[in-house]
């Protein structure tokens, strides 16, 4: 079921990046995307019922650590993209005096 | 001795807080001359190394490989250790007078920083053994990459970055949901270790599905047929040097991801060959051909021709690659190899040749034989090899294609093949008929030095002894091609 709504928000990022055609709309679109694939990975680690994995005692089910190193890991990354790709539109609002795409690609030809 | 894998991936890491504090881009200049020197020299170190000893490991940490992270040099990662170290030296060398006119100053150390992470990237996504760590390096080339083509000095230059940032992102992030997919059915992230469990995990279909999101993030990074967009857009308009450096490294990591992942982690449940997805793929890569090698025709811009003239070629190498017969992949790391010195001299030659233009047309080309001879016969010999004339490194590799598809009776794909082989040398002509017959109209000088000669003369020479002499690459991409078939399992 989680794994489900997990997949709609997949397929909504997906559908935002392609037909947004505000770049920074864009860029939501692909975190929305991105924060779905670090949900898919929690999802992975969770047991039923199952605690954070503090080993007090070995009484309990606890949940995979690992997916969560990853995507600790993944965050820093996907934070990494969000800021280079919005200093990268700053410069494009400088040259272009627009963040739209279509306009930009007007001004090709 | 063992410490050398962590040696390349290190030293770099170390040099960039240095180049940082000082700022000054001589000095950044020099630092990351030593630097490549460096790394290339380790590099062969370790493929001598592994080539007379075998697989060399280092533990990251001193954790044992299902824990820890552990780095991996097999005859297959030194073959493509060995070609970016190359190439990353050749473009570093050459490099010093078209950055200083391409960047700005006071952008010149930042330039240098993002082109040693972006080395950085690409050494250690061949060296890791651990498919996490394979992303993680995978993001780093790819940062640093997106700035490095936002220095363009064209105006188009930021959104082309920003075009393959977005879609950059997209194959990455697929690439970690199959990563995702495989843990969750084995619980392992060491490449030898999936190897291992992947082989007796009975849920195939969630394999399939991992692999369609592997092809399709990893299709994006190496550009493949229909994903090949971002491609044009990135060479047009990155800075020329760049575009260079990418020619020869960029996809070709791609392709390595392929090779380890495809032919090495799933070999045992054979990939492509369970759910017959190679026939597919083969079939649409040669419609990618046809398509691709008829824009080139049509091109009047050079580097966008040469560009879609790169996704022709990685399109050979990746048929080659699906074939899964020992001769078909010889073919296809033979062609890396000598795609990536062709295409690589090819830009590097116009790089030097037009250093302040922001775009090369055709046209500029017209009467470059009568002012620069020697040049245009180098040329001259790389436009050949890239059609795949005989006595050039070209032709090896398209010989062993041919062959290979022949093998496995794909009658029309041989056609197919041949065809566009030819299709290339209307596109080589055009470019020849410039140099060679055309008049210099606009009486512009081309602006080459003398010392700027020897990388292109070293380059050349390269392409024609790859030509004659094949048991360097053929030997060891054959032997690396029978381990890879027969060797596992």
């Amino acid at each position: 079921m989680i794994y489900a709504l997990n997949m709609i928000l997949f397929t909504l990022g997906l559908v935002i990046m392609i037909r947004e055609s505000n770049l920074v709309k864009k860029v939501i679109g692909l975190n929305i995307f991105q924060s779905s694939i670090f949900i898919f990975f929690i999802l992975l680690s969770k047991l039923n019922d199952s605690l954070p994995p503090i080993l007090e005692d070995y009484n309990y089910d606890y949940s995979n650590p690992l997916p969560h190193v990853l995507i600790l890991t993944a965050i820093v990354v996907s934070i990494s993209t969000t800021s280079l790709a919005l200093a990268l539109i700053l410069n494009i609002k400088k040259q272009f005096n627009t963040i739209d795409e279509d306009e930009i690609s007007k001004d090709d030809q | 001795m063992s410490q050398i894998p962590v040696l390349i991936l290190i030293l770099p890491l170390l040099f960039v807080p240095i180049i940082i504090l000082m700022r000054m881009f001589k000095v950044s200049y020099l630092i990351i001359v030593v630097s490549s020197v460096l790394n290339f020299l380790l590099i062969t170190i370790l493929t001598i190394n592994v080539f007379t000893n075998g697989v060399v490991f280092y533990e990251l940490g001193g954790w044992p490989p299902p824990i820890g992270i552990r780095l991996n040099a097999d005859m297959l990662s030194c073959l493509f250790l060995m070609l970016i170290g190359f190439m990353n030296l050749v473009c570093i060398i050459s490099c010093k007078e078209i950055v200083e006119k391409t960047v700005s100053s006071s952008k010149v150390y930042l330039f240098y920083i993002a082109w040693l992470l972006c080395n950085t990237g690409f050494t250690g996504i061949i060296l890791t053994d651990d498919i996490f760590n394979m992303f993680v390096f995978l993001e780093i080339s790819s940062l640093s990459s997106y700035y490095l083509i936002s220095q363009g000095n064209q105006k188009k230059s930021t959104f082309a970055a920003l075009q393959y940032l977005f879609i950059g992102s997209i194959g990455a992030i697929f690439v970690l949901f199959a990563i995702g997919l495989l843990y969750m059915i084995t619980g392992t992230l060491n490449m030898q270790d999936l190897t291992k469990q992947l082989a007796v995990v009975e849920e195939k279909q969630i394999i399939l599905f991992a692999i369609v999101f592997l092809l399709a993030g990893v299709g994006i990074k190496s550009a493949l047929f229909p994903l090949h967009g971002w491609l044009i857009k990135t060479y047009a308009y990155s800075p020329s040097i760049v575009t260079t450096y990418f020619s020869g490294t960029s996809t070709k990591i791609g392709i390595y991801i392929f090779f380890r992942v495809f032919l090495d982690i799933l070999n045992n449940i054979g990939p492509l060959t369970l759910f017959s997805l190679s026939d597919i793929l083969i079939a649409l890569s040669s419609i990618g051909v046809v398509l691709i090698t008829y824009y080139a025709i049509k091109q009047t811009d050079v580097k966008k021709m040469l560009a879609y003239s790169s996704v022709g070629q990685l399109s050979y190498i990746f048929i080659a690659m699906i074939l899964y017969i020992p001769d078909g992949i010889t073919a296809s790391l033979v062609h890396v190899i000598n795609h990536s010195i062709i295409k690589t001299s090819l830009f590097l030659t116009l790089t030097l040749l037009f250093i302040s233009k922001k775009e090369v047309l055709l046209t500029d080309l017209a009467g470059l034989s009568s002012k620069q001879p020697i040049v245009t016969s180098c040329f001259l010999i790389m436009s050949l090899a890239l059609v795949g004339l005989p006595l050039t490194a070209g032709f090896i590799s398209k010989w062993y294609l041919i062959l290979s598809l022949i093998q496995s009776k794909y009658w029309m794909f041989t056609s197919i093949v041949v065809l566009t082989s030819f299709m290339t040398l209307f596109y080589v002509w055009k470019m020849i008929d410039q140099v060679y017959f055309k008049e210099n109209s606009n009486g512009e000088m081309f602006e080459l030095k003398k010392h700027q000669f020897i990388p292109i003369a070293f380059l050349t020479l390269l392409i024609i002894y790859l030509g004659i002499e094949t048991s360097l690459t053929v030997g060891v991409s054959q032997s690396i091609a029978y381990d890879i078939i027969y060797g596992v399992i």
